[in-house]
């Protein structure tokens, strides 16, 4: 019995063995478990969001054979960082709705927004991503550097005309300067400029007055270093005069006549050095329209020449002698005048405007200092002497779209047809009484990514009453010279405006 | 019961009796003296046996610099300024007192328990290419005997001489701002720049790292050199010449 037993066993297990080997024929019920697809189209991708902005973001969900209510959601914004360098903000939940609607309390940087979607039933999971830049909303606009003999600060404008960008809503924000540092810009302003590197970190706005020099943030305005730690040298004297980043990439400051520049992507780098040794005083005015190779040009007042550093590290030099068969008007070597303003014009030239130490005439120089110093620099030479009211002009621009330059007097602006008929048109001559203008720039944005059709087609004139500031925006045909009147908009409410700078944003991120 | 009041009194005794091993803390009633107290800043202030200096860092025109040495002084505070003096201990020293080094006097000030003991360290040619030892010792003064044990001496090395810096050569060195090395040159620099190290930023495309030199700031210096040399040979007949006979001169 036993051993029948034994062989009943072992058959049973081998048949239940011999079970697993059977062949299968897949017949079985198939289920279709679908996945809950969020239908982002028509959103764009990357958002551009001023810091306590509104993020409004209502995406559709489709998710055919599934239970929508099941549905939970969550919107995740973390910081991007890139390759293995950890996040050092934390990760904040939004909104547990689908549609997103929450203020954005980020710090200005560039950050990831998520959007998982789980079905609770399954625990499935979808997801997007939407990149966002989150900046203190003065990405594109106008700088006004305004106050009194004693102190400044800076308004920040938008407007429609000058920034023609989707989702840029006009606006001016005030005081942005105090705001950030708890004081006014102190000394008598001269200058504000903006200094982008595009695709760098090369991202600054500096502030210039009789005695202190400022570097604050483009992307929030926050101060970054000022006056003697912006140079390498302890006996540096702080009386900056002239700032601009020229289009070959050197930064040139203009302090106490004498020039310093530098070129470097790194704020901790981005220190002025000596001044370049030599000879000279310079008319405080720089150009935006220099080769390399040039590095700067400047104008000596006290010699009457252009000059230009021989090198990074070199003495100041003259230009070479004018080549055999160029264009004689004018001897870079020997101007003997001096110098009113100097201004990029058109076709990357530099136009200075002139008087004569002696006499009574005018003129405009035109240079191609955008080119290696081949003896062929001179373009030509404009006699301004007869134009009218030319011995009152205060204000001088030149157009970048065409043959055209401007100059303004207390109260009148002259558009001047140098190419042509080298007449002026007076072109605006309806200020309110009282006012007399204090600065005029043409709307020149650098970089000018998303701003192209803004570039050069507005004017910006501020005006002062003895009581308060004011800008006039005014539509400006950079071809013909003709201002478009009334002004497009006005802001009032400024101290005396000393300066004012167009403010881009540039590709890239921060 | 008796017994163990009996135990109990002579615990109580015993207690008593040993309360009386704590020693008394005696007044320093010996003259006043003073040692060396140079000490490191760990934790349990580690002796300085040994200290040096170069007068490297300083401007070309600098002949002399007086090394302080720290000491401490043994017994009370004086109300009043008390001198204190250094002294040659011959057995470790090289240099020559008169023609390396000299001694002037040094105050301990009043209601205070440190001083320095001052050495005039003299810059001559022949510390250019070798360095000097004194193994300085306390004086006697009328205010103070020297202190006793390890304190009461410590060893002063100076020299003048310079190294060739390892990144002189190289890719990415100081030729291109600097030239060709000479031991002059480099002496000028480092008096000119106060600094004897410059490590250069390795690659545009990072941040430079902290302490070192980028491009734009070694041209700085390049054109800061240049300014300095020109100064110097305006007020220096002949101008400067290195070691084998040539002018210094700095490129670009």
């Amino acid at each position: 019995m036993k051993f029948i037993f034994k062989y009943i066993a072992a058959s049973i297990t081998a048949l239940v063995l011999l079970n697993a080997c059977k062949k299968d024929k897949g017949n079985y019920d198939y289920i279709t478990v679908n996945i809950p697809a969020i239908d982002t189209s028509g959103m764009g991708g990357a958002r551009y969001v001023e810091r306590y902005g509104m993020l409004d973001i209502n995406p559709a969900i489709n998710y055919d054979g599934g239970n929508k209510a099941a549905l939970k959601y969550q919107w995740l914004m973390y910081q991007y960082v890139i390759g293995s360098t950890p996040p050092t903000k934390p990760t904040r939940i939004l909104s547990n709705s689908l549609h997103l609607q929450a203020p954005v309390t980020e710090t200005v940087g560039e950050y990831r927004l998520e959007l998982i979607v789980t079905d609770t039933m399954n625990q499935l999971k979808a997801n997007v991503l939407f990149p966002v830049i989150v900046s203190v909303g003065i990405e594109y606009g106008v700088m006004v550097l305004h106050g009194n003999n004693d102190s400044s600060d800076v308004d920040f404008l938008i407007t429609a005309d000058a920034v023609p960008v989707a989702g840029i809503t006009p606006r001016r924000l005030r005081n942005l300067y105090s705001s950030a540092t708890g004081e006014k810009f102190p000394g008598l302003a001269t200058f504000i400029a903006q200094e982008r590197r595009t695709s760098s970190t090369q991202n600054w706005i500096s502030l210039g007055s009789d005695k202190h020099l400022s570097r604050m943030s483009g992307a929030d305005f926050s101060r970054l270093r000022e006056d003697m730690s912006m140079f390498r040298r302890t006996d540096a004297v702080i009386a900056p005069q002239a700032y601009m980043i020229l289009n070959n990439s050197y930064t040139a400051l203009i302090n106490a006549g004498k020039l310093h520049f530098y070129t470097t992507t790194y704020e901790t780098d981005a220190l002025f050095g000596g001044a370049v040794p030599g000879d000279y005083e310079l008319a405080p005015f720089l150009a935006n329209g220099t080769s390399s190779s040039l590095y700067a040009v400047v104008y000596d007042q006290k010699n009457g020449r252009f000059i230009r550093p021989a090198g990074i590290g070199g003495s100041m030099i003259n230009f070479n002698a004018p080549a055999v068969g160029s264009n004689m008007s004018f001897d870079h070597r020997n101007i003997g005048k001096d110098m009113l303003y100097m201004d990029r014009g058109f076709s990357i030239y530099t136009h200075s405007f002139f008087k004569d130490r002696t006499g009574t005439g005018y003129w405009l120089y035109v240079s191609n200092f955008n080119k290696t110093d081949d003896g062929n620099l001179v373009i030509g030479a404009y006699n301004m002497t007869n134009l009218p009211e030319i011995t009152s002009a205060k204000f001088f621009q030149a157009s970048e779209l065409g043959y055209v330059d401007f100059y303004a007097t207390d109260r009148k602006i002259y558009s001047y047809d140098y190419q042509g008929t080298n007449t002026a048109t007076l072109v605006y001559d309806a200020l309110p009484a009282g006012e007399t203008i204090t600065c005029m720039k043409i709307y020149k944005p650098r970089p000018n990514f998303n701003l192209t059709t803004a570039e050069g087609r507005l004017l910006y004139v501020a005006t002062w009453n003895g009581t308060q500031g004011k800008v006039y925006e005014f539509a400006l045909n950079g071809i013909s010279g003709q201002v478009t009147s009334p002004a497009r908009n006005v802001f009032d409410g400024f101290g005396k405006i000393a300066d004012l700078s167009a403010k881009a944003r540039g590709a890239g991120t921060y | 019961m008796k017994l163990q009041n009996i135990k109990l009194a002579v615990l109580l005794l015993f207690a008593i009796g040993l309360t009386s091993c704590e020693k008394d803390i005696a007044a320093y009633n010996d003259e006043a003296r003073v040692y060396f107290f140079e000490r490191n800043t760990d934790l349990s202030q580690t002796r300085i046996s040994y200290k040096s200096f170069t007068f490297l860092l300083l401007p070309l025109d600098v002949t002399r610099d007086t090394f302080l040495v720290r000491v401490k002084i043994m017994g009370d505070k004086s109300t009043s300024d008390r001198v204190v003096r250094g002294r040659t201990i011959t057995t470790g020293t090289t240099a020559k007192e008169g023609t390396h080094y000299q001694f002037i006097d040094g105050i301990v000030p009043a209601d205070s328990i440190y001083g320095y003991i001052p050495v005039v360290l003299l810059r001559t040619a022949d510390i250019r290419d070798t360095s000097v030892s004194l193994n300085l010792g306390i004086a006697a003064t009328k205010d103070f005997q020297p202190g006793v044990g390890e304190d009461s001496s410590i060893v002063l090395n100076w020299s003048d001489n310079v190294v060739k810096p390892s990144n002189w050569d190289g890719i990415i060195s100081l030729t291109y701002y600097f030239g060709t090395y000479s031991a002059a040159k480099w002496r000028f620099i480092i008096a000119t720049t106060g600094k004897d190290k410059f490590p250069l930023q390795q690659s545009g495309r990072v941040p430079p790292a902290p302490g070192e030199y980028t491009s734009m700031a070694m041209l700085d210096l390049n054109a800061l050199l240049k300014a300095a040399l020109k100064a110097y040979n305006d007020s220096h007949d002949p101008d400067l010449t290195d070691e084998f006979g040539q002018l210094v001169t700095f490129p670009l």
